[in-house]
């Protein structure tokens, strides 16, 4: 193979975590993953592991990946032996060789190491099939064992790409030694508005930053109820529809919050009567698996950086507040349009209770203040029930008025 | 009001292993911040202890310990060898996000050495604040771990810690020993 463009860089890398990219990239060779094979069951991003075993790149294996390759692979032990060596010194040069694909020849050049030890590793083609012992099954086998899942509703919840692969090695069709290959593909397939049948939706991460895979919660707008009449007179006839229509709303308080269709007629909401909204539209088309939940969650500077000042003048850390939103299966959906994080806010999360819509009034505060008197005891917050609900009044101010401040800008 | 910051249950594994280890190894934190080589003023130790940092270790610290845990346990005559793995969990163990509580070591997870220094040095324990025999020690900690120690099972271990300068004896003539 002949390389052009030749150069060579003097670097260091942490020794343990070298060790431990080469520990997997012989395991991966050994067992017939690619690069990309591996950095798809991560989850994070597809060139993860392409990068890692870049030497000129500071990209590390995590223990948490470290664990999560472990599981792919099997294995019991899961890290290079110690490394008496703490540091390398390593004389990298690299060229383009065959196919434009970049070749990296490293010499360790600690004076400690002895004799020279020197390694070569050529880039990977991301659709690279190595091959392998590992029991892999067909294309179409797989597919149908997939398509099984999905009717059976395996995909109404947030799956990572490891638990879809722990669900096929617990069959007794694929087993303990299935080789992701096909899997990854037909999950590529299920994605792929161009190519595929774009049936599940990849735009979410679990709070390891993983991607998570599942089939959206929508359903076509029938019945003739109060509420999805609205809907269908303003063209609206899937729930993802109005869901995105309920977003677009301004964050602003209704004038009559029992009217159920406020929103139609104020063209406004706060996150009780949008997700109220919704809820109702779900229940009048039969769809129950959709649940309205009022949340209790630490609000503070992090997650509400408009209130940080206002805390501190009050001396407190944060404030357990109420939020209203949607849940299906194990995930949270947001719509109120003011750009929450369901993964984030899920971290916040005090307490959660379902709730139905007529409980968005008196039910909601009434708990509210209930939790509050008691996080005031049990905390020894040096005021009242009335001076705290005072504060959070005075909080939710400061959120509007910097919200409406944001539309008027974006507008 | 102040709750325990949320962290994955790997590194909260892993940090209560090390602390499980440092602890029957007899190891301040200090010592461990000299084996991590970070200045002792920055006490990324207490931090990474600390239920309200989500500071964790990194594979570089692992290697360190794993290799410094070798040694402190050969010259203790435990002849025990560490390994970065011997930190990790299990295979099986579930990713999750966790409240960051590290460990309250109990002294029935301990032997005589751990123990000791468990209660004299990390846990401050008043009973040394006064002079005891040799005997007295050994029912002191065998009672805090639940054992039938004598003072044979203390002999060595007291005169070691005497060397280390976590213990005084009293005189040469007067075996009873306290806090320094």
């Amino acid at each position: 193979m002949t390389a052009k463009r030749k150069k060579t860089v003097h670097t260091t890398f942490p020794a343990i975590s070298f060790d431990k990219v080469m520990f997997f990239h012989k395991i991966r060779i050994e067992k017939g993953y690619s690069a990309f094979e591996c950095s798809f069951m991560i989850g994070k991003h597809n060139f993860l592991i392409r990068d890692a075993e870049n030497p000129l790149k500071k990209t590390l294996i995590d223990p948490e990946d470290s664990l999560v390759l472990a599981k792919v692979f099997g294995l019991e032990i899961y890290n290079p032996p110690c490394n008496p060596v703490d540091y390398y010194k390593l004389d990298v040069t690299f060229s383009i060789v065959a196919r434009k694909k970049m070749q990296w020849k490293i010499v360790f050049a600690n004076d400690e190491i002895k004799p020279l030890r020197t390694l070569t590793i050529i880039e990977e083609n991301k659709e690279i099939e190595l091959p392998t012992s590992s029991f892999l099954s067909t294309y179409d086998d797989v597919q149908e064992y997939f398509k099984k899942l999905i009717a059976e509703g395996y995909f109404n919840s947030t799956r990572t790409a490891l638990d879809i692969l722990k669900k096929y090695r617990e069959s007794d069709e694929f087993g303990a030694d299935f080789h992701p290959r096909y899997l990854i593909q037909n999950i590529r397939y299920y994605l792929n508005k161009k190519s595929g049948e774009p049936i599940l939706f990849d735009r979410r991460t679990n709070q390891f930053s993983r991607r998570l895979y599942f089939k959206p919660f929508d359903f076509e707008i029938l019945s003739s109820g109060l509420i999805s009449t609205a809907f269908l007179s303003s063209g609206i006839n899937t729930f993802q529809k109005a869901g995105n229509w309920v977003s677009s709303l301004t964050y602003r308080r209704n004038h009559d919050k029992e009217n159920e269709l406020a929103l139609f007629k104020d063209l406004c909401g706060t996150c009780s009567t949008k997700h109220a909204l919704l809820k109702r539209l779900a229940d009048e088309n039969g769809k129950n698996e959709l649940k309205l939940i009022l949340g209790l969650f630490k609000m503070d500077g992090s997650n509400t950086p408009a209130i940080k000042d206002l805390l501190k003048e009050h001396n407190l850390p944060y404030i357990p507040e109420a939020h209203n939103y949607s849940r299906v299966s194990n995930y949270i959906m947001d719509f109120t349009g003011i750009g929450i994080n369901e993964t984030k806010f899920e971290l916040d999360i005090l307490k959660e209770i379902e709730i139905q819509a007529d409980q968005i009034t008196d039910f909601k505060v009434q708990y509210h203040r209930e939790y509050l008197a008691q996080w005031i005891e049990d905390n020894k917050i040096p005021y009242s029930l009335d001076e705290l609900w005072a504060i959070r009044e005075e909080c939710i101010r400061v959120i509007v008025s910097a919200e409406n401040r944001l539309y008027k800008t974006l507008n | 009001m102040k709750k325990p910051v949320l962290i994955s249950s790997i590194a909260l594994y892993i940090i209560n292993k090390i602390k499980v280890i440092r602890i029957s190894l007899e190891l301040t934190t200090r010592d461990i911040q000299k084996i991590l080589e970070l200045s002792d003023d920055g006490n990324i130790l207490g931090a990474i202890e600390s239920n309200f940092n989500p500071a964790k270790y990194h594979d570089e610290h692992l290697n360190k310990l794993a290799k410094a845990f070798t040694i402190e346990s050969q010259e203790k005559n435990l002849d025990t060898s560490y390994d970065i793995n011997d930190f990790y969990p299990p295979v099986d163990f579930e990713e999750n996000m966790v409240e960051k509580i590290v460990i309250k070591i109990q002294p029935t997870e301990l032997k005589q050495t751990g123990v000791l220094y468990l209660l004299l040095v990390e846990e401050k324990d008043s009973f040394f604040d006064e002079w005891h025999s040799t005997k007295e020690i050994a029912h002191h900690c065998g009672s805090k771990a639940e054992k039938n120690w004598e003072a044979k099972d203390f002999t060595a271990i007291i005169d070691l810690a005497v060397r280390k300068g976590t213990l005084l004896r009293k005189s040469d003539n007067e075996a009873l020993f306290k806090r320094p």
